[in-house]
Protein backbone atom coordinates (compact mmCIF):
# COMPACT_ATOMS: atom_id res chain seq x y z
CA UNK A 1 0.00 0.00 0.00
CA UNK A 2 2.89 2.04 1.18
CA UNK A 3 4.63 1.93 -2.32
CA UNK A 4 1.10 2.48 -4.32
CA UNK A 5 0.86 5.62 -2.12
CA UNK A 6 4.72 6.53 -3.27
CA UNK A 7 3.38 6.28 -7.05
CA UNK A 8 -0.03 8.17 -6.70
CA UNK A 9 1.86 10.76 -5.09
CA UNK A 10 4.05 11.44 -8.67
CA UNK A 11 1.30 11.20 -10.29
CA UNK A 12 0.44 7.55 -11.68
CA UNK A 13 -3.37 7.47 -11.99
CA UNK A 14 -3.61 3.73 -11.71
CA UNK A 15 -1.68 3.64 -8.58
CA UNK A 16 -4.09 5.88 -7.22
CA UNK A 17 -7.44 3.92 -8.37
CA UNK A 18 -5.87 0.91 -6.80
CA UNK A 19 -6.08 2.93 -3.76
CA UNK A 20 -9.28 4.39 -4.03
CA UNK A 21 -11.41 1.58 -5.03
CA UNK A 22 -10.01 -0.50 -1.68
CA UNK A 23 -12.21 2.23 0.69
CA UNK A 24 -14.96 3.29 -1.75
CA UNK A 25 -17.41 1.41 -1.17
CA UNK A 26 -16.84 2.67 2.69
CA UNK A 27 -16.46 6.11 1.61
CA UNK A 28 -20.41 5.47 -0.77
CA UNK A 29 -21.78 4.47 2.67
CA UNK A 30 -20.41 6.76 5.35
CA UNK A 31 -21.65 9.89 2.58
CA UNK A 32 -24.59 7.98 2.30
CA UNK A 33 -25.39 8.21 5.88
CA UNK A 34 -25.24 11.42 5.65
CA UNK A 35 -26.54 12.96 2.10
CA UNK A 36 -29.25 10.43 2.26
CA UNK A 37 -29.64 9.33 -1.13
CA UNK A 38 -27.79 7.67 -3.85
CA UNK A 39 -27.24 10.56 -5.84
CA UNK A 40 -25.67 12.75 -4.03
CA UNK A 41 -23.41 9.82 -2.53
CA UNK A 42 -22.35 8.82 -5.76
CA UNK A 43 -21.28 13.08 -6.17
CA UNK A 44 -19.55 12.78 -2.95
CA UNK A 45 -17.27 10.12 -3.83
CA UNK A 46 -16.69 11.04 -7.30
CA UNK A 47 -15.78 14.59 -5.54
CA UNK A 48 -13.60 12.18 -2.61
CA UNK A 49 -11.90 11.03 -5.84
CA UNK A 50 -11.20 14.39 -7.32
CA UNK A 51 -10.08 15.89 -4.31
CA UNK A 52 -7.94 13.23 -2.77
CA UNK A 53 -5.74 12.57 -6.14
CA UNK A 54 -4.95 16.19 -6.42
CA UNK A 55 -3.77 16.42 -3.46
CA UNK A 56 -2.40 13.25 -2.27
CA UNK A 57 0.79 14.90 -2.69
CA UNK A 58 0.44 16.54 0.64
CA UNK A 59 -0.20 13.45 2.21
CA UNK A 60 2.76 13.45 4.76
CA UNK A 61 2.38 9.82 6.26
CA UNK A 62 1.45 7.62 3.31
CA UNK A 63 0.45 5.41 6.22
CA UNK A 64 -2.56 7.10 7.09
CA UNK A 65 -4.14 7.04 4.26
CA UNK A 66 -7.14 5.71 4.81
CA UNK A 67 -7.31 8.17 7.74
CA UNK A 68 -6.94 10.78 5.48
CA UNK A 69 -9.18 9.84 2.27
CA UNK A 70 -12.21 9.25 5.20
CA UNK A 71 -12.07 13.23 6.28
CA UNK A 72 -12.08 14.16 2.60
CA UNK A 73 -15.02 11.53 2.19
CA UNK A 74 -16.85 13.77 5.56
CA UNK A 75 -15.69 16.97 4.12
CA UNK A 76 -17.38 16.40 0.69
CA UNK A 77 -20.41 15.12 2.09
CA UNK A 78 -20.75 17.85 4.27
CA UNK A 79 -20.05 20.37 1.83
CA UNK A 80 -23.02 19.07 -0.27
CA UNK A 81 -25.40 19.43 2.65
CA UNK A 82 -24.53 23.08 2.92
CA UNK A 83 -25.00 23.73 -0.45
CA UNK A 84 -28.18 21.87 -0.30
CA UNK A 85 -28.82 24.08 2.78
CA UNK A 86 -30.22 20.77 4.76
CA UNK A 87 -27.74 20.94 7.28
CA UNK A 88 -27.78 23.18 10.65
CA UNK A 89 -24.10 23.66 12.68
CA UNK A 90 -24.15 22.60 15.87
CA UNK A 91 -21.15 23.83 18.60
CA UNK A 92 -20.93 21.16 20.44
CA UNK A 93 -21.60 21.70 24.01
CA UNK A 94 -19.70 20.62 26.88
CA UNK A 95 -21.27 21.13 29.75
CA UNK A 96 -24.77 18.72 28.43
CA UNK A 97 -25.63 15.72 29.67
CA UNK A 98 -22.96 12.97 29.48
CA UNK A 99 -23.14 9.28 29.86
CA UNK A 100 -22.07 7.82 32.58
CA UNK A 101 -22.15 4.42 31.37
CA UNK A 102 -18.59 4.47 29.37
CA UNK A 103 -19.09 0.96 27.75
CA UNK A 104 -19.13 2.50 24.47
CA UNK A 105 -18.47 -0.70 22.87
CA UNK A 106 -22.02 -1.85 24.02
CA UNK A 107 -24.33 -0.39 21.10
CA UNK A 108 -27.73 0.01 21.82
CA UNK A 109 -30.09 -2.94 20.57
CA UNK A 110 -31.78 -1.77 18.00
CA UNK A 111 -30.55 1.05 16.35
CA UNK A 112 -31.28 1.48 12.93
CA UNK A 113 -29.71 3.62 10.73
CA UNK A 114 -32.62 5.45 10.39
CA UNK A 115 -32.37 6.37 13.67
CA UNK A 116 -28.79 7.41 13.42
CA UNK A 117 -29.60 9.86 11.02
CA UNK A 118 -32.88 11.53 12.69
CA UNK A 119 -30.98 12.20 15.73
CA UNK A 120 -27.69 13.65 15.09
CA UNK A 121 -26.15 16.42 14.30
CA UNK A 122 -23.41 16.50 11.67
CA UNK A 123 -20.86 16.40 14.57
CA UNK A 124 -22.48 13.55 16.30
CA UNK A 125 -22.95 11.37 13.48
CA UNK A 126 -19.49 11.94 12.24
CA UNK A 127 -17.94 10.29 15.64
CA UNK A 128 -20.34 7.79 15.86
CA UNK A 129 -19.60 6.40 12.38
CA UNK A 130 -15.38 7.22 12.95
CA UNK A 131 -16.08 4.80 16.00
CA UNK A 132 -18.28 2.19 15.25
CA UNK A 133 -18.57 2.21 11.43
CA UNK A 134 -14.65 2.85 10.79
CA UNK A 135 -13.05 1.59 14.37
CA UNK A 136 -11.39 4.87 14.74
CA UNK A 137 -9.76 5.42 18.30
CA UNK A 138 -10.39 8.36 19.83
CA UNK A 139 -7.38 10.32 19.08
CA UNK A 140 -7.73 9.42 15.33
CA UNK A 141 -11.17 10.71 15.34
CA UNK A 142 -10.20 14.02 17.40
CA UNK A 143 -7.82 14.43 14.66
CA UNK A 144 -9.69 13.60 11.81
CA UNK A 145 -12.25 16.02 12.47
CA UNK A 146 -9.48 18.46 13.78
CA UNK A 147 -11.58 18.76 17.25
CA UNK A 148 -9.93 18.50 21.20
CA UNK A 149 -9.89 14.70 22.23
CA UNK A 150 -11.98 15.73 25.22
CA UNK A 151 -14.39 17.23 23.16
CA UNK A 152 -14.70 14.66 20.77
CA UNK A 153 -15.51 12.08 23.68
CA UNK A 154 -18.08 14.02 25.46
CA UNK A 155 -20.26 14.91 21.88
CA UNK A 156 -19.96 11.06 21.49
CA UNK A 157 -21.62 10.22 24.87
CA UNK A 158 -23.80 13.17 24.20
CA UNK A 159 -24.55 10.94 20.65
CA UNK A 160 -25.18 7.66 22.63
CA UNK A 161 -27.65 9.41 25.25
CA UNK A 162 -29.51 10.78 22.63
CA UNK A 163 -29.96 7.43 20.53
CA UNK A 164 -30.60 5.69 24.15
CA UNK A 165 -33.11 7.92 24.82
CA UNK A 166 -34.67 8.09 21.32
CA UNK A 167 -35.47 3.97 21.70
CA UNK A 168 -37.11 5.09 25.13
CA UNK A 169 -39.38 7.34 23.92
CA UNK A 170 -38.15 10.02 25.76
CA UNK A 171 -37.60 13.89 24.27
CA UNK A 172 -33.76 14.88 25.32
CA UNK A 173 -34.43 18.42 24.55
CA UNK A 174 -37.67 18.69 26.49
CA UNK A 175 -36.02 17.34 29.45
CA UNK A 176 -33.25 19.88 29.06
CA UNK A 177 -35.88 22.69 29.10
CA UNK B 1 -19.29 -7.07 20.99
CA UNK B 2 -22.52 -6.31 19.04
CA UNK B 3 -21.90 -3.74 16.51
CA UNK B 4 -25.02 -3.09 15.32
CA UNK B 5 -24.69 0.47 13.53
CA UNK B 6 -22.12 -1.34 11.46
CA UNK B 7 -24.13 -4.09 10.59
CA UNK B 8 -26.85 -1.48 9.63
CA UNK B 9 -24.20 0.74 7.41
CA UNK B 10 -23.48 -2.60 5.90
CA UNK B 11 -26.59 -3.22 4.23
CA UNK B 12 -26.45 -0.40 2.39
CA UNK B 13 -26.21 -0.80 -1.27
CA UNK B 14 -23.73 -0.28 -3.06
CA UNK B 15 -24.95 0.84 -6.80
CA UNK B 16 -23.27 -0.38 -10.17
CA UNK B 17 -22.17 3.26 -10.60
CA UNK B 18 -20.00 3.58 -8.36
CA UNK B 19 -16.54 2.16 -9.94
CA UNK B 20 -17.37 4.57 -12.85
CA UNK B 21 -17.92 7.45 -10.82
CA UNK B 22 -14.85 7.13 -8.87
CA UNK B 23 -13.02 7.04 -12.10
CA UNK B 24 -14.22 10.03 -13.17
CA UNK B 25 -13.11 11.79 -10.22
CA UNK B 26 -9.98 10.50 -10.81
CA UNK B 27 -9.73 11.36 -14.42
CA UNK B 28 -11.05 15.37 -14.00
CA UNK B 29 -8.14 15.21 -11.08
CA UNK B 30 -5.67 13.81 -13.66
CA UNK B 31 -6.91 16.33 -16.90
CA UNK B 32 -6.69 19.02 -15.07
CA UNK B 33 -3.27 18.18 -13.47
CA UNK B 34 -2.16 17.87 -17.28
CA UNK B 35 -3.61 21.24 -17.71
CA UNK B 36 -1.53 22.75 -15.22
CA UNK B 37 1.60 21.29 -16.40
CA UNK B 38 1.44 21.94 -20.49
CA UNK B 39 -0.14 24.43 -22.34
CA UNK B 40 -3.41 23.66 -24.55
CA UNK B 41 -3.78 24.52 -27.84
CA UNK B 42 -5.99 24.51 -30.56
CA UNK B 43 -4.79 24.43 -33.93
CA UNK B 44 -5.76 24.50 -37.65
CA UNK B 45 -6.01 20.41 -36.89
CA UNK B 46 -9.31 20.90 -34.72
CA UNK B 47 -12.56 21.05 -37.25
CA UNK B 48 -15.95 21.94 -35.83
CA UNK B 49 -18.55 19.21 -36.96
CA UNK B 50 -21.79 20.23 -36.13
CA UNK B 51 -22.73 22.65 -32.93
CA UNK B 52 -21.94 19.94 -30.56
CA UNK B 53 -20.97 19.85 -27.19
CA UNK B 54 -21.72 20.25 -23.18
CA UNK B 55 -21.77 17.97 -20.28
CA UNK B 56 -22.44 20.90 -18.28
CA UNK B 57 -26.21 20.33 -16.16
CA UNK B 58 -27.64 22.86 -13.63
CA UNK B 59 -29.63 21.21 -10.72
CA UNK B 60 -32.38 23.14 -9.78
CA UNK B 61 -34.51 22.07 -7.11
CA UNK B 62 -34.22 18.55 -8.04
CA UNK B 63 -34.44 18.78 -11.73
CA UNK B 64 -32.29 19.05 -14.82
CA UNK B 65 -32.14 21.67 -16.68
CA UNK B 66 -29.31 22.67 -19.51
CA UNK B 67 -28.97 26.30 -19.58
CA UNK B 68 -29.67 28.15 -22.67
CA UNK B 69 -32.19 25.81 -23.95
CA UNK B 70 -35.34 27.28 -22.07
CA UNK B 71 -36.29 29.16 -24.96
CA UNK B 72 -35.45 27.09 -27.84
CA UNK B 73 -37.61 24.40 -27.40
CA UNK B 74 -40.41 24.64 -28.96
CA UNK B 75 -44.00 22.34 -30.28
CA UNK B 76 -45.52 22.42 -33.18
CA UNK B 77 -48.85 21.99 -34.09
CA UNK B 78 -48.67 18.38 -34.17
CA UNK B 79 -47.59 18.19 -30.26
CA UNK B 80 -43.89 17.31 -31.59
CA UNK B 81 -40.92 17.88 -29.33
CA UNK B 82 -38.09 19.37 -30.87
CA UNK B 83 -34.59 19.09 -28.69
CA UNK B 84 -31.79 21.38 -29.54
CA UNK B 85 -28.45 20.20 -29.64
CA UNK B 86 -26.25 20.50 -26.16
CA UNK B 87 -24.53 23.70 -25.72
CA UNK B 88 -22.08 25.09 -23.00
CA UNK B 89 -23.51 27.17 -20.63
CA UNK B 90 -21.56 30.66 -20.36
CA UNK B 91 -21.18 30.02 -16.48
CA UNK B 92 -20.16 26.73 -15.12
CA UNK B 93 -19.76 27.02 -12.09
CA UNK B 94 -22.37 25.90 -10.81
CA UNK B 95 -22.04 22.91 -13.18
CA UNK B 96 -22.03 19.15 -12.61
CA UNK B 97 -20.41 16.54 -14.87
CA UNK B 98 -22.44 14.22 -16.41
CA UNK B 99 -20.88 11.04 -18.82
CA UNK B 100 -20.84 12.37 -22.59
CA UNK B 101 -19.06 10.74 -25.44
CA UNK B 102 -18.95 13.10 -29.09
CA UNK B 103 -19.15 10.36 -31.89
CA UNK B 104 -19.81 10.89 -35.87
CA UNK B 105 -20.32 14.69 -34.54
CA UNK B 106 -23.44 14.24 -31.90
CA UNK B 107 -23.18 14.16 -28.24
CA UNK B 108 -23.87 10.93 -26.81
CA UNK B 109 -24.74 11.16 -23.06
CA UNK B 110 -24.82 8.49 -20.57
CA UNK B 111 -28.37 6.58 -19.67
CA UNK B 112 -30.62 5.07 -17.35
CA UNK B 113 -30.36 2.27 -18.87
CA UNK B 114 -27.76 -0.54 -17.83
CA UNK B 115 -25.98 -3.62 -18.74
CA UNK B 116 -24.80 -6.37 -17.21
CA UNK B 117 -21.03 -6.36 -17.81
CA UNK B 118 -21.08 -10.22 -18.10
CA UNK B 119 -23.57 -9.75 -20.50
CA UNK B 120 -21.79 -6.46 -22.52
CA UNK B 121 -19.54 -9.03 -24.18
CA UNK B 122 -22.30 -10.86 -25.88
CA UNK B 123 -24.06 -7.70 -27.31
CA UNK B 124 -20.72 -5.43 -27.94
CA UNK B 125 -20.72 -5.31 -31.80
CA UNK B 126 -18.07 -2.97 -33.79
CA UNK B 127 -15.14 -1.06 -32.24
CA UNK B 128 -16.34 2.28 -33.28
CA UNK B 129 -12.78 3.69 -31.70
CA UNK B 130 -11.31 5.20 -28.16
CA UNK B 131 -12.77 8.45 -26.30
CA UNK B 132 -9.94 10.93 -25.54
CA UNK B 133 -11.11 11.65 -22.20
CA UNK B 134 -10.47 15.68 -22.65
CA UNK B 135 -13.34 17.40 -21.38
CA UNK B 136 -14.00 18.89 -17.90
CA UNK B 137 -16.11 21.58 -16.70
CA UNK B 138 -12.98 24.32 -17.52
CA UNK B 139 -13.14 23.31 -21.61
CA UNK B 140 -13.80 25.36 -24.01
CA UNK B 141 -16.54 24.96 -26.72
CA UNK B 142 -13.74 24.04 -29.36
CA UNK B 143 -13.07 20.95 -27.28
CA UNK B 144 -16.50 19.20 -28.62
CA UNK B 145 -15.80 19.26 -32.12
CA UNK B 146 -12.81 17.02 -31.34
CA UNK B 147 -14.39 12.88 -32.77
CA UNK B 148 -14.37 10.73 -29.68
CA UNK B 149 -13.79 14.01 -27.12
CA UNK B 150 -15.42 12.56 -23.39
CA UNK B 151 -15.64 13.17 -19.89
CA UNK B 152 -15.19 9.71 -19.41
CA UNK B 153 -11.38 9.13 -19.48
CA UNK B 154 -10.09 6.78 -22.05
CA UNK B 155 -12.20 3.67 -22.95
CA UNK B 156 -12.89 1.82 -25.89
CA UNK B 157 -16.89 2.96 -27.89
CA UNK B 158 -18.49 0.00 -29.44
CA UNK B 159 -21.53 -0.34 -31.08
CA UNK B 160 -24.43 -2.02 -29.34
CA UNK B 161 -25.85 -5.84 -31.71
CA UNK B 162 -29.50 -4.97 -32.16
CA UNK B 163 -28.98 -1.07 -31.70
CA UNK B 164 -28.80 1.59 -33.93
CA UNK B 165 -25.61 3.51 -33.79
CA UNK B 166 -26.88 6.40 -34.28
CA UNK B 167 -29.22 5.99 -31.27
CA UNK B 168 -27.18 3.96 -28.91
CA UNK B 169 -23.29 2.91 -28.46
CA UNK B 170 -21.17 1.19 -25.32
CA UNK B 171 -18.45 2.48 -23.97
CA UNK B 172 -15.92 -0.76 -22.59
CA UNK B 173 -12.89 -1.75 -20.83
CA UNK B 174 -11.47 -3.83 -18.81
CA UNK B 175 -9.11 -2.99 -15.30
CA UNK B 176 -7.72 -5.13 -12.72
CA UNK B 177 -10.01 -8.01 -13.87
CA UNK B 178 -12.60 -5.92 -13.77
CA UNK B 179 -15.33 -4.72 -16.79
CA UNK B 180 -16.58 -1.72 -16.91
CA UNK B 181 -19.44 -0.95 -19.63
CA UNK B 182 -22.09 1.65 -20.30
CA UNK B 183 -24.54 2.73 -22.50
CA UNK B 184 -24.57 6.19 -24.30
CA UNK B 185 -27.35 7.29 -26.11
CA UNK B 186 -27.78 10.30 -28.59
CA UNK B 187 -30.98 12.47 -26.72
CA UNK B 188 -29.99 15.83 -28.16
CA UNK B 189 -30.44 17.37 -31.30
CA UNK B 190 -33.53 15.29 -31.92
CA UNK B 191 -37.36 15.95 -33.09
CA UNK B 192 -39.93 13.51 -30.99
CA UNK B 193 -43.32 13.34 -33.32
CA UNK B 194 -44.32 10.19 -30.38
CA UNK B 195 -42.96 7.76 -27.86
CA UNK B 196 -41.88 5.61 -30.81
CA UNK B 197 -38.95 8.02 -31.34
CA UNK B 198 -37.11 7.20 -28.19
CA UNK B 199 -39.08 4.03 -26.54
CA UNK B 200 -39.07 2.44 -29.70
CA UNK B 201 -35.57 2.32 -30.02
CA UNK B 202 -35.13 0.61 -26.43
CA UNK B 203 -36.25 -2.60 -28.62
CA UNK B 204 -39.06 -3.67 -25.36
CA UNK B 205 -41.72 -4.88 -27.37
CA UNK B 206 -41.64 -8.17 -27.04
CA UNK B 207 -38.39 -8.58 -25.74
CA UNK B 208 -38.98 -8.46 -21.92
CA UNK B 209 -38.16 -10.74 -19.86
CA UNK B 210 -39.00 -9.95 -16.33
CA UNK B 211 -39.70 -6.66 -14.85
CA UNK B 212 -40.16 -4.85 -11.40
CA UNK B 213 -41.07 -1.46 -9.46
CA UNK B 214 -40.03 0.17 -6.56
CA UNK B 215 -41.20 3.04 -4.82
CA UNK B 216 -39.93 6.62 -4.64
CA UNK B 217 -38.82 6.37 -1.35
CA UNK B 218 -37.13 3.43 -1.76
CA UNK B 219 -35.63 4.98 -4.66
CA UNK B 220 -34.08 7.92 -3.41
CA UNK B 221 -32.80 6.41 -0.11
CA UNK B 222 -30.89 3.51 -2.75
CA UNK B 223 -32.72 0.68 -1.00
CA UNK B 224 -33.70 -2.45 -3.88
CA UNK B 225 -36.70 -3.37 -2.54
CA UNK B 226 -38.22 -4.23 -5.97
CA UNK B 227 -41.46 -5.74 -6.72
CA UNK B 228 -42.07 -8.02 -9.53
CA UNK B 229 -44.45 -7.90 -12.07
CA UNK B 230 -46.35 -10.70 -12.56
CA UNK B 231 -48.68 -9.69 -15.49
CA UNK B 232 -46.36 -9.81 -18.44
CA UNK B 233 -48.72 -9.84 -21.12
CA UNK B 234 -50.10 -6.34 -19.50
CA UNK B 235 -46.54 -5.28 -19.11
CA UNK B 236 -46.53 -5.72 -23.04
CA UNK B 237 -49.51 -4.35 -24.39
CA UNK B 238 -48.19 -1.06 -21.43
CA UNK B 239 -44.92 -1.17 -23.40
CA UNK B 240 -46.62 -1.39 -27.14
CA UNK B 241 -48.89 1.29 -26.13
CA UNK B 242 -45.67 3.81 -25.01
CA UNK B 243 -45.01 4.17 -28.97
CA UNK B 244 -48.23 6.28 -29.31
CA UNK B 245 -47.66 8.19 -26.34
CA UNK B 246 -47.70 11.73 -26.30
CA UNK B 247 -44.41 13.97 -26.18
CA UNK B 248 -44.26 17.40 -23.86
CA UNK B 249 -41.98 19.46 -23.36
CA UNK B 250 -40.61 19.99 -19.77
CA UNK B 251 -40.35 23.76 -20.82
CA UNK B 252 -43.70 24.67 -22.30
CA UNK B 253 -45.51 22.69 -19.79
CA UNK B 254 -46.19 22.20 -16.03
CA UNK B 255 -43.80 19.52 -15.31
CA UNK B 256 -45.44 16.95 -12.88
CA UNK B 257 -42.66 15.43 -11.60
CA UNK B 258 -41.40 18.41 -9.27
CA UNK B 259 -44.39 17.25 -7.26
CA UNK B 260 -44.94 13.97 -7.66
CA UNK B 261 -41.84 12.88 -5.34
CA UNK B 262 -43.61 10.77 -3.41
CA UNK B 263 -44.16 7.12 -2.92
CA UNK B 264 -47.91 7.90 -3.90
CA UNK B 265 -47.22 9.31 -7.45
CA UNK B 266 -43.85 8.08 -8.31
CA UNK B 267 -43.09 4.83 -9.23
CA UNK B 268 -39.44 3.28 -10.81
CA UNK B 269 -40.41 0.26 -13.48
CA UNK B 270 -37.05 -1.52 -14.63
CA UNK B 271 -37.53 -3.28 -17.68
CA UNK B 272 -35.16 -6.88 -18.19
CA UNK B 273 -34.86 -7.54 -21.56
CA UNK B 274 -33.77 -10.98 -22.86
CA UNK B 275 -30.23 -9.34 -24.63
CA UNK B 276 -29.58 -8.46 -20.66
CA UNK B 277 -30.28 -4.75 -20.71
CA UNK B 278 -32.23 -3.29 -18.15
CA UNK B 279 -34.50 -0.12 -19.08
CA UNK B 280 -35.55 1.99 -16.23
CA UNK B 281 -38.33 4.22 -16.56
CA UNK B 282 -40.33 6.56 -14.05
CA UNK B 283 -44.06 6.52 -14.25
CA UNK B 284 -45.95 9.02 -12.40
CA UNK B 285 -49.65 8.00 -11.55
CA UNK B 286 -51.52 10.45 -13.43
CA UNK B 287 -50.29 8.87 -16.78
CA UNK B 288 -46.86 10.04 -17.02
CA UNK B 289 -43.29 9.11 -18.14
CA UNK B 290 -39.91 9.75 -18.08
CA UNK B 291 -36.74 8.06 -19.44
CA UNK B 292 -33.84 8.48 -17.82
CA UNK B 293 -31.68 11.47 -18.42
CA UNK B 294 -34.20 13.24 -20.75
CA UNK B 295 -33.68 17.13 -19.64
CA UNK B 296 -36.14 18.18 -22.11
CA UNK B 297 -39.15 15.89 -22.68
CA UNK B 298 -41.66 13.34 -21.18
CA UNK B 299 -44.31 11.93 -21.96
CA UNK B 300 -48.20 10.97 -21.12
CA UNK B 301 -50.18 8.02 -21.94
CA UNK B 302 -53.88 7.43 -22.62
CA UNK B 303 -55.28 7.09 -19.14
CA UNK B 304 -56.67 3.60 -19.76
CA UNK B 305 -53.72 2.14 -20.85
CA UNK B 306 -51.75 4.12 -18.11
CA UNK B 307 -54.13 3.03 -15.58
CA UNK B 308 -54.01 -0.75 -16.38
CA UNK B 309 -50.38 -1.01 -15.61
CA UNK B 310 -50.70 1.62 -12.44
CA UNK B 311 -52.69 -1.04 -10.34
CA UNK B 312 -49.97 -3.39 -10.98
CA UNK B 313 -47.85 -0.85 -9.44
CA UNK B 314 -49.72 -0.65 -6.15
Amino acid sequence: MLELVRKAQKGNDKAFLALFQEYEQEIYRIAFAYVKNQSDALDVVQDTAYRSFMSIKNLKEPKYFKTWLIKIAISCSIDILRKKKKVLFLKPNVEEIVSDNKEEDEVILGVTLRDLIDELDENEKSIILLKFYEDFTFKEISETLEMPLGTTKTIFYRALQKLRNHLKGDDVYAQLD
Amino acid sequence: MHNLIKQEMNKIEIPKELRERSKMGINQAKEEMKKKNTRFKVGAGVTAVLATACAFILFTNGTLSIPGNEAEISQNEYTSVEIPAIELPENGSNAKMIGLVVYNGKVYTQTMSEIDPEVAKAIRGEKLGTTKGNIDEWSKQDAYSVEFASTIGVADVYTVDGYDKDFRIMSFEEYNGYVYAQFFENLNGITIQSGKDIFGKLNMVGNISSAQYRTFDDWNSGINNFFPIENLEGLNRFIEALNHAKPLSRNDNVDPLGDSLNSEDYRELTLNLVDGTNVKLTLLKDGYIYYGYMYDAYFQMNEDEFSKLWTQLK
